[in-house]
């Protein structure tokens, strides 16, 4: 094939590319975490209804909000976000209000998912997976933690083998349930004393880490990490001497919803999209894959007895996880949590 | 230049420098064979993971995508990189502007572009696709490709376009004609460079003496080689044993 | 030798892809940093140089300081690693430079995540590094290398590096031996011959390496988060903090624009620098 035919050809198919994308039906566009779904679930989405979803990835909360507050909101379908994104979505007049007549599984949510202080009535978002954020340790290299303070203010030890979570709320989370504040906290003052604690905690640290502090434990680098408890499962899975625990303080409610866009061209598609994934059985697969838990009662009833053994943390049940405080979006007060995290990093 | 002593000391320093380049490299490339998955512990030679590679529609599918935005891109940038190289080198005399806009996207910080460009195409309505990323990509490459040619540029002979045009060529023949001859200048070039084919890099190396008569008096780079340079045919070499090569400047 | 129009001509298509898709988006972004950040991470139209002057706080100028530091450490490092390999391959062999040169570029060619990942591998507490000091016989608790200023400085050093040995291989290829042997025959010392003649020659390659590998290493955002851990924020991983993290582009802007017009300094420092060299070269090469 000669060089020009060739170039030729590929001009050809990108231009096809291009060009082609308007013309054909526009795909369901769903944006969600890397792995936060069971790996088939758009297939069996497409195939169940004959619609063409696409999976499109963001990395964090912070990184979505973006784009879509950029683009107005246009370009996507169904996005999944954490509660407090939800909530600015809402206030910005970007996500729709929900027709619950088209999601018929919503029902299957248990009682307490449909009252959540964020969104109660379940107005603009659904819960799509919640939990708790804790320690995660090798029960072999250290003792069980009990507080905040065993991973803000090591022991010995452990100092140099700890990794806290690099998103702000969470960072933040950590120092403000350890000092006893709300997690939502917006006293100037108070915010004054997590940031001087988090700065401490800073000369113990190995690292920041959202995604990769599961392999530094199973592979000895760390020995103790701040965690959401589903991701603490992924090492359980590898290293079993790895251990979750919620410490004495508490921890905060985190809530993961799905949020349909009022720019949405597709919303049939997207209701459908939102009620496939609240079907008893996807969502009891999709909490086997992803190993958190679900806030779908019905699916949760149908998790095997032995996956609740192995990650003990999936049995957690609503009543005891109402008991701690759900993150919310905390309004102006956000630019001081950027600045105090920018601060606690630059700190030496 | 070159004894024995310096020429070890130089063996010694190029063999720490290669080494501190290619050893993290290796590494991976030799872990990319362990059985295990870590990283810190090797547990056997095994294939399985390359397997698993091809396996792997996601990441195949995105090899895929990679190469169409990279092969076209760089084809675009290419092409307006070098019209541009060769354009703003025949002008000269170029404005700041002009200059630091060519070399903007180099030194604007990735992430403003690209959100700035993320904004414009929002604000045009227009769809985000590979096409998308292909033409911002080409802005980024354009510059570089502009920056690389122009270097190259910088040492051209221009009586060579003149001739060109003196013999009769219209503009494009020319400009086939000079860039051919940029690219594959040891083989027009003199007898001495004849007499050491270049397999690598082929200008590299080989500084052709400029002939100060017809040569552009502006470009007139000294003749400077290393030693170990196959001597040039008489006829060719320079009268003087200065450097200067511009007896006829006025 | 031609007519005044075909420059024009050759670098329209160029030059309207670069204004249309990279001045006009650009400037449509940095003009946000005199406004507002809205309530949600909106942009509320408000002028304002609040945000110019926040760039300046002692905190965000500190990041600013912090990071030239860092950039300049990994330049000024690289300068001297790259001339020093640059300066061996002009010593070898006529025949054999090119190649050498393509095996000192190639590692330049292999993907910059994949480069910085295998400082990862080899750096952290169980990595190849550790063991190899632990076979050696080194015993105890050794501080991690990983997730440091250190480990920043090694991840922009290596992966800037070919690019400054091609930029002094340049003038060094290009170095009149006459002259080195004429200053060896006025008496003076390989040592001094180096110092006095052959460096003050190829200055010119060593400012545009230096310069480029501070320019990109100041603005990266990559390197500092993966091999320093998130632990300290360099002037790239703040602005990408604000757009996508933080969502405050009024003030992503002007830390932009700050950063854009402190590089732009520096390459018209560059340029400067080059020019005089090319010039002040005439006398250095023995012209009257």
């Amino acid at each position: 094939m000669s060089r020009l035919s060739l170039r030729t050809g590929v001009h050809a198919l990108a231009s096809v590319l291009a060009f082609a994308a308007p013309a054909l039906a526009e795909p369901l566009t769903v944006s969600n975490w890397d792995g936060y779904m069971a790996p088939d679930a758009i297939e069996k989405f497409n195939a169940d209804s004959g619609n063409e979803a696409e999976l499109v990835l963001h990395a964090t909360n912070e990184e979505i909000m973006g784009k879509l507050i950029a683009s107005k909101g246009v370009g996507y379908d169904v996005v999944f976000v954490s509660s407090p994104f939800a909530e600015v979505l809402n206030n910005l007049g970007l996500a729709e209000t929900l027709d619950h007549d088209r999601i018929p599984n919503i029902a299957n949510l248990y009682a307490e998912a449909t009252e959540l202080p964020h969104d109660p009535g379940n107005t603009f978002s659904v819960p799509y997976a919640w939990g708790t954020t804790g320690l995660c340790y090798r029960s072999d290299l250290v003792d069980a933690p009990t507080s905040w303070g065993d991973l803000l203010q090591p022991a010995e030890d452990v100092a140099g083998k700890t990794t806290m979570l690099a998103t702000d709320r969470w960072l933040l989370a950590a120092a403000q349930l350890d000092l006893g504040y709300s997690v939502n906290e917006t006293d100037p003052d108070k915010m004054k004393e997590v940031r001087d604690l988090l700065i401490k905690a800073k000369s113990t640290l190995l690292a920041y880490d959202d995604t990769t502090f599961y392999a530094k434990l199973v592979s000895g680098e760390a020995e103790l990490v701040q965690a959401w408890d589903g991701w603490c499962n992924y090492g359980i899975g590898e290293n079993a001497d790895i251990k979750y625990v919620i410490p004495e303080e508490g921890s905060d409610l985190w809530v993961d919803t799905m949020v349909i866009l009022k720019a949405s061209e597709n919303k049939d598609a997207a209701y459908a999209f939102v009620d496939s994934i609240l079907d008893a059985d996807n969502h009891r697969w999709a909490a086997e894959n992803i190993l958190y838990k679900v806030p779908n009662e019905a699916a949760m009833a149908g998790v095997g007895a032995d996956m609740l053994e192995t990650y003990p943390n999936m049995g957690m049940v609503p009543a005891d996880m109402l008991k701690f405080e759900q993150l919310r979006d905390v309004g102006p007060a956000q630019r001081q949590y950027s600045r105090i995290v920018s601060e606690i990093k630059a700190a030496n | 230049m070159v004894e024995r002593n310096t020429f070890r000391l130089m063996l010694l320093i190029l063999g720490v420098v290669f080494a501190f380049l290619y050893i993290p490299i290796s590494v991976l490339v030799g872990l990319s064979f362990n059985e295990g998955g870590l990283p810190t512990a090797w547990t056997g030679f095994s294939f399985k993971w390359y397997g698993a590679l091809l396996e792997d529609s996601d990441i195949l599918g995105a090899a895929a995508n990679t190469l169409v935005v990279a092969i076209i891109s760089t084809v675009l940038a290419t092409v307006l990189g070098t019209l541009l190289a060769v354009g703003v080198e025949i002008r000269r005399r170029n404005g700041t502007w002009l200059e630091t806009m060519i070399f903007a996207p180099m030194i604007i910080p990735d992430i403003v572009l690209a959100i700035a460009l993320l904004s414009f195409f929002s604000l045009l309505g227009v769809q985000m696709g590979l096409h998308t990323i292909i033409v911002s990509h080409v802005v980024f490459n354009l510059a570089f490709v502009c920056a690389v040619v122009r270097a190259r540029l910088k040492n051209f002979d221009w009586s060579i376009v003149e001739a060109s045009a003196d013999l009769g060529a219209s503009t494009a023949t020319t400009l086939r004609v000079v860039l051919r001859l940029d690219r594959t200048r040891w083989r027009v070039s003199t007898p001495s460079s004849r007499r050491t084919p270049k397999r690598f890099w082929p200008s590299m190396s080989v500084e052709r003496p400029v002939n100060s008569a017809t040569g552009d008096p502006r470009r007139a780079m000294p003749r400077a080689t290393l030693k170990g340079e196959p001597p040039l045919h008489p006829s060719k070499r320079i009268p003087s044993r200065s450097p200067s090569v511009t007896p006829n400047r006025s | 030798m031609t007519t005044d129009r075909r420059p024009a001509l050759l670098m329209a298509p160029a030059l309207i892809w670069l204004f249309g898709l990279m001045v006009i988006p650009c400037v449509l972004i940095l003009v946000l940093a005199f406004f507002r950040r809205g309530l949600y991470g909106g942009i509320e139209y408000t002028w304002t140089l609040e945000n110019l002057a926040l760039v300046f706080d002692p905190l965000y100028f500190g990041i600013f300081l912090k990071s030239a530091g860092i950039a300049g450490l990994s330049a000024g490092i690289a300068c001297v690693l790259g001339y020093g390999a640059a300066y061996a391959i002009a010593a070898m062999p006529r025949r054999h430079q090119p190649m050498l040169l393509f095996f000192a570029v190639l590692p330049f060619w292999s993907n910059y995540l994949v480069r910085t990942y295998a400082w990862i591998v080899l750096l952290n507490r169980e990595g190849l590094v550790v063991n190899l000091a632990r076979w050696l016989g080194f015993e105890g608790e050794l501080p991690s290398m990983l997730y440091t200023e250190q480990a920043v400085v090694i991840g922009l050093v290596y992966n800037y590096l070919p690019f400054v040995i091609l930029s002094c291989y340049a003038p060094l290829s290009r170095l009149n031996p006459e002259i080195t042997e004429a200053s060896r025959d006025l008496g003076a010392s390989g040592w001094t011959t180096f110092r006095r003649v052959t460096l003050p020659m190829t200055v010119p390659g060593i400012a545009t390496g230096f310069i480029f590998v501070f320019v990109l290493s100041i603005g990266n955002f990559v390197t500092p988060a993966l091999l320093g851990g998130g632990q300290f924020q360099m002037i790239g991983n703040l602005v990408y903090a604000q757009f996508l993290t933080a969502n405050d582009w009024p003030f992503g802007a002007a830390l932009s624009m700050v950063l854009i017009a402190v590089m732009l300094g520096l390459l018209m420092l560059q340029a400067i620098v080059a020019e005089r060299a090319a010039g002040g070269r005439g006398v250095a090469d023995g012209r009257a």
